[in-house]
């Protein structure tokens, strides 16, 4: 059988062709195509391997010998087209169609219309009912940190204002004069400080909402602002007043 | 007992616009908490970089409590404590932006009135309309061009224009105009500066220009994102 290959067909016949299987076919091409020359359906997967038609070949003499008397042969009714292969691609899908769906995509642009700012309180995270334990240390650490910076600021401001005022009346046996540059840099670091224990308490507070300790400090702070400006006031008003008197 | 209008106006110079900042912040429905803090917070950063400038730069006194206070050092304390208040809590960072540079025009022409009243940072010697004089115990000039008046007049005009763009823009993108319109004010307000006769370009100047190319580079920034925004949108 293996001269009976396909290859080595001395006269192709024009029903060869078929041996693609029929689904490959393009789907636009199939209502034009001739008529398949096949005598019978042919299987994708035994294309390559199917012998050719060889009915309507005259048959050689050696090969008869062993043959039953051959009958006659039938013509092949190779003009008649096979309905099924025609109908199959029909029924795919016609993409050709769908190529012009898209063109319904292509809507004019609708009038740009700016993202309108939304209100910040839907941007805010929703707090926990209740404080974690990690929370709690965080917030405890932010409000000890700030506590120690208000108090080292207020403490380092004293014993400089105390040092000065004791050079200034004279009483100490060396004269002293802090020189500019370290005037400037210690009032640089101590209102610094006050103003970094300020920030770190409204951390605390605006991070961890639920630390007590952070609310207590807040409290503080509010108290000794709220006092430091009654005393300023008081002191100008006393001096206001004071002035005014010796004036008189 | 004179009236301290230096002291007076200064107070107000934080009151007002801070309490109008805060009003816009409330009526963008920020929580309270916020609005207090930052206030807070921005008032703290104005003062105390406003004394740290002025005892740097002015050399007046050696002592914070004794020292002046700069209108420059104010607004670098002012956007520091913005920056600040953007890292504690993202989520409110425009909205906070845009009322404090919104309301910062209005803080320098109310304090400029005090200076007007005070006699500080006057102008050049002029001898036209509107001149003034000071005679008081500590100076005694003689006719001035009433610079102080004149920068709180236009700052003042600043801020009902960036105003009018803020209430007509879509976008609420104030940033970039109070950053150019001040800069260049002050810019040139300051060439009718006593302190500024021989001297070119001062370091407020400089700074002036460099708050106008911050002020472009935010506008250009800002434009390409809403071009990318509107080109996404066609996609």
């Amino acid at each position: 059988m293996s001269d009976m290959n396909g290859l080595q067909n001395p006269n192709p016949q024009p029903n060869q062709a078929p041996y693609q299987p029929a689904q490959q076919a393009q789907p636009d091409q199939s209502a034009y195509m001739p008529p398949v020359q096949q005598t019978q359906p042919i299987q994708p997967n035994q294309a390559a391997y199917m012998p050719p038609v060889q009915q309507t070949q005259p048959i050689q003499p050696n090969q008869s010998a062993y043959m039953p008397p051959v009958q006659p042969m039938q013509p092949v009714q190779q003009t008649a087209p096979v309905q099924v292969a025609y109908q199959q691609p029909v029924q795919q899908p016609q993409p050709a169609q769908a190529a012009y769906q898209p063109v319904q995509q292509y809507q004019p642009i609708q009038q740009y219309q700016p993202i309108q700012p939304q209100p910040a309180q839907q941007f805010q995270p929703e707090q926990p009912a209740d404080e974690t334990p990690e929370d709690k240390k965080a917030g405890n650490r932010l409000s000890r940190i700030s506590l120690i910076l208000q108090i080292a600021g207020v403490a380092v401001s004293s014993i400089i204002s105390s040092l000065e005022a004791y050079a200034a009346t004279g009483i100490g046996e060396y004269s002293y004069s802090m020189p500019d540059t370290l005037n400037y840099i210690l009032s640089f670091a101590i209102s610094g400080t006050y103003i970094a224990s300020i920030i770190l308490m409204i951390i605390a507070r605006v991070k961890y909402k639920k630390n007590k300790f952070a609310k207590v400090l807040m409290w503080i702070y509010i108290g000794e602002a709220a006092l430091a400006v009654v005393t300023v006031v008081l002191v100008w008003l006393f001096f206001a007043a004071l002035c005014t008197a010796c004036n008189m | 007992m004179r009236f301290n209008y230096y002291g007076f106006f200064l107070i107000m110079s934080f009151v007002i616009p801070f309490a109008m900042a805060s009003g816009i912040l409330l009526h963008k429905k920020v929580a309270k908490m916020h609005v207090f803090f930052c206030a807070f917070i921005n008032f703290l950063m104005a003062a105390y970089f406003s004394k740290i400038f002025a005892l740097f730069t002015q050399g007046t006194s050696t002592d914070l409590l004794k020292s002046g206070f700069s209108s420059l050092g104010a607004a670098f304390g002012l956007v520091s404590g913005i920056i600040i208040y953007r890292f504690i809590y993202p989520p409110i960072a425009k909205d906070i932006t845009d009322a404090y540079f919104l309301t910062a025009p209005l803080m320098y022409s109310i304090a400029k009135i005090g200076c007007h009243f005070a006699g500080c940072c006057h102008g050049i010697p002029y001898e036209g309309l509107f001149h003034i004089s000071y005679s008081n115990e500590y100076f005694r000039t003689g006719n001035l061009f009433p610079v102080q008046a004149t920068e709180s007049i236009v700052f003042f005009l600043i801020f009902v224009i960036c105003l009018i763009i803020y209430l007509k823009s879509e976008q609420k993108q104030i940033l970039p105009p109070v950053l150019i319109l001040c800069g260049i004010c002050k810019f040139l307000l300051a060439y009718l500066r006593e302190e500024q006769i021989g001297v070119l370009i001062s370091l407020n100047q400089l700074l002036c220009i460099v708050a106008v190319i911050l002020g472009i580079a935010i506008a250009i920034v800002q434009k390409h994102k809403l071009r990318k925004v509107v080109t996404q949108s066609d996609l």
